[in-house]
């Protein structure tokens, strides 16, 4: 049998019913309204240049059960609100309802006065103070940390120079090792002259930054995307969902030139956290400080952060108290698939109230 | 407005279309009819349009594939073996992606899947150095046709600079050079995509081979080949971009985008300075400075807070040790007494 069966009749019907979908999906973009993000109410408690530290505020009637507060330390390269992107997918809401007191750090979007902020300004400078904040806040000596992706890698580095401000540790979707063979992004960066770039632009821009994430997979993200969407926008609350990730994806803020600078080179080019020479300002950054209990969450299906990329802190650091969370999805999905709201937020609130 | 007129609209377009004899039908008559489309309705609010300018865009991608199809069928009708028509098309689409990824060119329209990464890196390009990039092609050697323009421009900018603007005609040189190199660059990474783009199209004729091969449902649908092309393509370009040849290439592309930036920043300062206006340079030491003082300032801060709390604490033990000898005798007796067993 012939692997292909066109019939001219059903070639023109086909693209008649596209063209109809697409109109319809005109018409429900045109009656949408504004799209909203970032929907648990919350509390900004610390402010410093372009950075906000946010107090989520727990529901009616629902203490925080777990005393000690914990810092969601995000990405500089994409926005905060992918954590409490909707009512129903927001992790912040999850980890509310496993009883922890949740906080966050926006870091905003830098401008050419934020040019020579440094890893030392973000790490050292801007993160400590969050934490200072909240250990004042609480009257404690340390806090937990949960950082996200690059907001992983910082998190990681600030418990290993500040071990005694964190009593528990969890990375998400973190890259520990960055030149595992399947690192498409570590592939890319190998031969970029990060200094030329960053002193021929200063900031680096939020568009090529989207170009290169666009770039992991061009057909199925610039193109297929786009036309499978038709089937769903008549749908005004898929089409909602739709245009809140659309937003997330190219809402993508420039990123300070000399901590790009930074990043690049010590993580990406130099692998320098797992060859044990990676350093932030003064301080020399070892995986033998992280001696508090370790939380590394990973995404089995992950195309910008492979799994062995994160699995790689598996024996590399301090703690005798190390678990793995393998989630069966992707880099986003772990944060706003309805599978990720039942087995994500639980499992670390869970994790945490054993070690409380 | 409501749903049902852009039915309508399309409906009569369909009609009008199959009226015309098929001399007189236009080469892509569905892509065509989307840009008459949305001509005709106006976009959704101002936020949304980009989205729906993406959509059209990709749409007018998988209308590509239905009019390369309908015009196979169309010139085959008493032939319709659907795999040797399409085999044929793909074939087609194979030659003409020698030509069709190329700024500028008459690119069959369902090239357009591998035109979309070049095309936004254009686009990327342009926004960071203000240059229409797309524009610039031939500066490169560009097509095959054009080693000469490449050769004469390389030969006008190697000429020595004279005279008294000697200094300027070199930085003028130097950012035309550079363009050349960006081009040359640009022309190669054009290339390589010529070839991922073949190569995903041979990908898509084994695919149907090993389908047909293990007996599995025929494609009968426009989607489902576009899906298969798409997967193909993918595979094809994950492979690719993972060689040292691309990790190379991609490297010398953003470093020669960089190093043209870079120069263009150079020529600006040194005008911006001969008309005694600030320059980047001068904005750069000056921010520079600036953030070193409010480092120290930080730091200083921190140091002042430590040394507060420091000094609250010892306070606190002056005062204890202020406190009369008797006083403190007295608490400690009843501290002992309340820790004595009854």
């Amino acid at each position: 049998m012939s692997p292909v069966q066109f019939r001219p009749d059903h070639v023109t019907k086909e693209m008649l019913d596209y063209a109809k979908k697409l109109g319809e999906g005109m018409e429900t973009l045109s009656n949408l309204g504004p799209i909203e993000t970032g929907v648990t109410p919350r509390d900004s408690v610390y402010e410093e240049d372009k950075l906000v530290l946010y107090r989520y505020r727990h529901p009616i009637r629902k203490r925080p059960r777990n005393p000690v507060p914990v810092l969601i330390v995000y990405a500089l390269v994409n926005r905060p609100y992918m954590t409490d992107l909707q009512e129903n997918r927001s992790l912040v809401r999850g980890l509310l309802d496993a009883g922890l007191d949740v906080y966050l750090i926006d870091w905003g979007y830098p401008d050419r006065a934020d040019r020579f902020l440094t890893l030392d300004d973000y790490i050292n400078g801007y993160m400590n103070r969050c934490v200072d904040v909240i250990c004042r806040q609480h009257q404690r000596e340390r806090i937990n940390v949960l950082g996200i992706c690059q907001g992983g890698t910082f998190s990681l580095c600030y418990a290993a120079i500040h071990p005694h401000k964190v009593n528990n540790l969890i990375t998400m979707v973190t890259p520990i090792d960055f030149q595992t063979p399947d690192n498409m992004l570590s592939r890319w960066a190998q031969q970029i002259d990060v200094d030329l770039a960053v002193d021929a632009i200063g900031n680096v821009p939020g568009e090529l930054l989207n170009w290169t994430f666009l770039t992991l997979k061009p057909f199925r993200l610039m193109t297929q995307k786009y036309v499978d969407t038709v089937d769903i926008l008549r749908d005004e609350k898929a089409a909602k969902n739709f245009m809140r990730m659309e937003k997330w994806i190219f809402d993508s803020p420039d990123q300070a030139g000399e901590a790009f600078r930074e990043f690049v080179k010590q993580f990406f080019q130099q692998n320098c956290l797992i060859n044990g020479i990676a350093r932030i300002g003064e301080h020399e950054v070892k995986l033998d400080n992280l001696t508090m209990p370790v939380l590394n969450i990973y995404a089995s299906e992950d195309h910008l952060v492979p799994p062995a990329a994160s699995r790689a802190l598996k024996g590399r650091t301090g703690t005798q108290d190390y678990t793995e969370l393998a989630f069966s999805g992707g880099h986003i999905g772990i944060y706003v698939s309805a599978k990720a709201q039942k087995q994500v937020p639980p499992a670390i609130g869970a994790w945490l109230d054993e070690r409380t | 407005m409501t749903n049902s007129v852009h039915g309508q609209w399309w409906d009569q377009w369909l009609r009008n279309w199959q009226a015309l004899a098929a001399p007189q039908r236009p080469e892509n008559p569905w892509a065509a009819a989307l840009d008459e489309w949305s001509r005709v309705f106006s976009p959704p609010t101002p936020s949304y349009a980009d989205v729906f300018a993406r959509m059209l865009a990709q749409g007018k991608s998988f209308f590509a594939f239905g009019d390369a199809l309908g015009q196979s069928f169309a010139a085959h009708d008493k032939t319709p073996d659907a795999q040797d028509l399409f085999l044929r098309s793909l074939e087609n689409l194979k030659q003409g992606l020698d030509t069709s990824l190329w700024p500028g060119a008459a690119a069959p329209a369902a090239s357009g899947l591998w035109q979309l990464p070049l095309e936004s890196w254009q686009h990327t390009a342009s926004t960071l150095t203000g240059m229409p990039m797309d524009a610039l092609h031939g500066a490169g050697g560009g097509t095959s046709t054009m080693p000469w323009m490449q050769q004469q421009l390389e030969r006008t900018l190697a000429t020595p600079g004279l005279g008294y603007t000697r200094e300027h005609q070199e930085q003028l040189q130097k950012l035309g050079s550079l363009i050349v190199a960006y081009q040359k660059t640009f022309n190669e990474y054009t290339l390589a995509y010529t070839k991922m783009g073949k190569r995903s199209i041979e990908r898509v004729k084994e695919r149907l081979n090993e389908r047909e091969a293990a007996g599995e449902a025929p494609i009968d649908s426009t989607k489902a080949l576009f899906d298969l092309w798409v997967d193909c393509s993918e595979e094809v370009y994950a492979d690719f971009v993972m060689s040292d040849d691309y990790v190379r290439l991609h490297g010398e592309l953003t470093n020669a985008l960089m190093a043209l930036k870079k120069q263009q920043r150079t020529i600006l300062d040194d005008s911006l300075e001969a008309m005694n206006l600030p320059t980047r340079r001068e904005m750069d030491t000056l921010l520079q400075r600036f953030h070193e003082t409010r480092r120290n300032e930080k730091a200083l801060q921190s140091e002042v807070r430590a040394l507060q709390t420091a000094q609250q604490a010892l306070q606190v033990q002056i005062a204890a040790l202020q406190k009369p000898p008797r006083a403190r005798k007295k608490r400690t007796t009843k501290a002992k007494a309340k820790k004595r067993p009854t």
